[in-house]
């Protein structure tokens, strides 16, 4: 069966932007194997109607979201919902992973229940810290790097077909190596480096998933 | 969990955050910025917010005391 990785890479304000840049690595990886069919879904693109479209198939889908979400909606370009209760029902037999606010809470588990094999988001607001003087180019923001680390841990683990389970347990080890590194603030008292610390542990503690553990892509 | 840990953790996760500089800023995905000092403003009205900050760091402290 045909694999096909769809990601969704709005980019029209700050945050998206970030998430935007955490993402440029695995799509350039996933272009690169040829057992994988790409759906790249940018700016406008990242919209209902593409994401519906590339739902719409039973080839075996790992769906990457990459947005501002809520408890029961994913948004794409200029925060349109591109996946909520009227649709998630698209997600059957696929794996889907939500880079977004709270969507795991609501939407993961109505996507479960819907079919999806696994759902995979955050429990509650995904926090990161940036460096205020590089904002506008989140690519060369060192501050955004651990953020950037791990969000490639995980979806790099999915892509390369790791069960979803052992995809989390990965990423929880890499956020915690993490939190060790930016953990105490002795070094830097005036710096971000402790602010860098709460937020990955808030993280950590908002990561998680639903349904199938041993789900693959 | 009782109110005496609870009150014990608070006062932990307070002067942790007080050795933070107040004026760093968090991103939050819900396009909004947040400073330690707002941080311990929750912990310290003890709101959901707070509550919640009050686990991560806990968790935190978990992991830094955790053996490799």
């Amino acid at each position: 069966m045909a694999k096909q990785f769809l990601i969704t890479r709005p980019r029209h304000d700050k945050e998206t932007s970030y998430l935007y840049s955490f993402s440029k690595a695995i799509v350039q990886i996933a272009k690169e194997d040829k057992t994988i069919r790409v759906r790249e879904l940018a700016d406008s693109k990242a919209n209902r109607t593409e994401v519906e479209r590339a739902l719409s198939t039973n080839d075996l889908t790992l769906a990457f979201f990459n947005g501002h979400g809520d408890e029961e909606t994913v948004y794409g370009h200029k925060d349109k919902p591109i996946l909520d209760k009227d649709n998630v029902k698209l997600t059957e037999k696929k794996v889907v992973y939500a880079l977004a606010c709270s969507s795991l809470v609501t939407l993961g588990e109505l996507s479960v229940q819907h079919g999806a094999q696994a759902y995979v988001g955050y429990r509650d607001e995904f926090m990161w810290v940036g460096d205020h003087s590089t904002s506008a180019v989140p690519d060369k923001d060192k501050n955004a790097a651990p953020f950037r680390k791990v969000c490639h841990v995980l979806i790099h683990s999915l892509v390369s077909g790791m069960p979803v389970g052992k995809a989390i347990e990965k990423t929880r080890t890499e956020y915690k190596k993490l939190i060790k590194n930016y953990g105490t603030s002795e070094d830097d008292p005036f710096g971000d480096i402790a602010a860098i610390g709460f937020a990955l542990s808030w993280n950590l503690t908002c990561l998680d998933m639903t349904g199938n553990p041993n789900a693959t892509f | 969990m009782s109110d005496n840990i609870y009150e014990e953790q608070k006062k932990l996760v307070l002067a942790r955050l007080k050795t933070i500089n107040p004026e760093s800023k968090i991103m939050l995905g819900t396009k909004r910025n947040i400073s330690i000092k707002e941080l311990i403003n929750h912990v310290e009205q003890g709101d959901d917010f707070g509550k919640k900050i009050i686990q991560a760091q806990m968790n935190m402290l978990k992991v830094l005391v955790a053996e490799q």
